[in-house]
């Protein structure tokens, strides 16, 4: 993205002024944000962050959309069956805006350049499995990267900020190779878009260098009880 | 000693939502997870009054128990 002028604000993101400053605005254009995960989760995220003026935007998904996933995926629709996500992703956010620079990489995570992955500021874990999700916030460890957790399954849903040296996740996750309650509940539209807008939260003020509760906190989401509770790490 | 404890998403099914719990003393986390039948394999995390905690630790009267099962779909 062209840089923002620190005392301009484009007419795209008047109403983001004053919930964060001119010059915080400016920061967003030049920040990257990598996205593990283009399905119900990463796609939202995708699309806050984008509205948001985030400026590059990398996104790892090998997948193309299907049937099954109309029910929740921003843009898993009738014409878009059978299309990459992340290329479809690319389309959408070059439509919001064209200046944003949004890398599009039809490969799971693992297997892209690391030099790209190393390159960000922040990854999102938008995955939908155990085992990736653990090996993704090893990866983000291993870079010194802050790691922004999300999972959803039915009305539930769980947000966490993973800080280089937390080992938060090997407790959410403490045994390899099994599933969470989605194998039973599905996962629903609604869900995905409120745990997501968490997630763009929370990268949002990382990117800022504001204070995040969730560094220190899991939050864990109800949507069925409405409820939503923190509890701290350790 | 009386324990609170908390159950969540699909672990409240056919158990309760919340329930004053009146334990021996000695009584670990684990042991509550097995005596309301919770399977290991869906069991997510725990937190002891707030603060994550692994099944072994030993509970004490007045503590509040909050189990949670394994969400990991995206």
């Amino acid at each position: 993205m062209n840089h923002l002028r620190q005392d301009v604000i484009p007419e795209r993101y008047i109403r983001n002024i004053n919930a964060i400053s001119a010059a915080e605005q400016a920061q967003l254009s030049e920040a990257r944000v990598g996205v593990c995960g283009c399905g119900g989760l990463g796609l939202n995220v995708i699309n806050y962050l984008a509205r948001m003026g985030v400026g590059n935007i990398t996104v790892w998904d090998p997948d193309v959309f299907s049937e099954s996933n109309i029910n929740r995926q921003l843009l898993a629709n009738n014409k878009t069956l059978g299309q990459s996500k992340v290329e479809e992703c690319r389309r959408y956010v070059h439509e919001i805006n064209p200046d944003i620079k949004m890398t599009a990489l039809p490969c799971r995570w693992e297997e892209g350049d690391p030099i790209i992955f190393n390159q960000q500021q922040v990854i999102i874990d938008a995955l939908d499995n155990v085992p990736s999700r653990l090996a993704l916030a090893e990866a983000c460890e291993r870079a010194s990267l802050p790691m922004v957790h999300g999972a959803v399954g039915g009305w539930y849903g769980q947000v966490t900020v993973i800080m280089p040296g937390d080992k938060i996740l090997e407790t959410l996750y403490s045994d390899l190779g099994r599933s969470g309650i989605e194998k039973e509940l599905g996962t629903l539209s609604f869900t995905a878009a409120i745990i997501a807008g968490l997630q763009a939260a929370e990268t949002i003020k990382l990117l800022l260098n504001r204070k995040s509760e969730l560094c220190s906190e899991i939050c864990m989401v109800d949507l069925l009880d409405m409820g939503m509770e923190r509890f701290k790490k350790m | 000693m009386q324990v609170k404890v908390k159950l969540f998403a699909t672990f409240r099914k056919g158990r309760f939502k919340e329930k004053e719990m009146e334990l021996e003393d000695g009584c670990t986390i684990g042991w509550v997870i097995d005596h309301l039948r919770l399977p290991r394999r869906e069991l997510g995390v725990v937190f002891l009054n707030g603060l994550s905690a692994a099944d072994t630790k030993q509970l004490q009267d007045g503590d509040t128990l909050s189990i949670f099962p394994m969400v990991g779909g995206g």
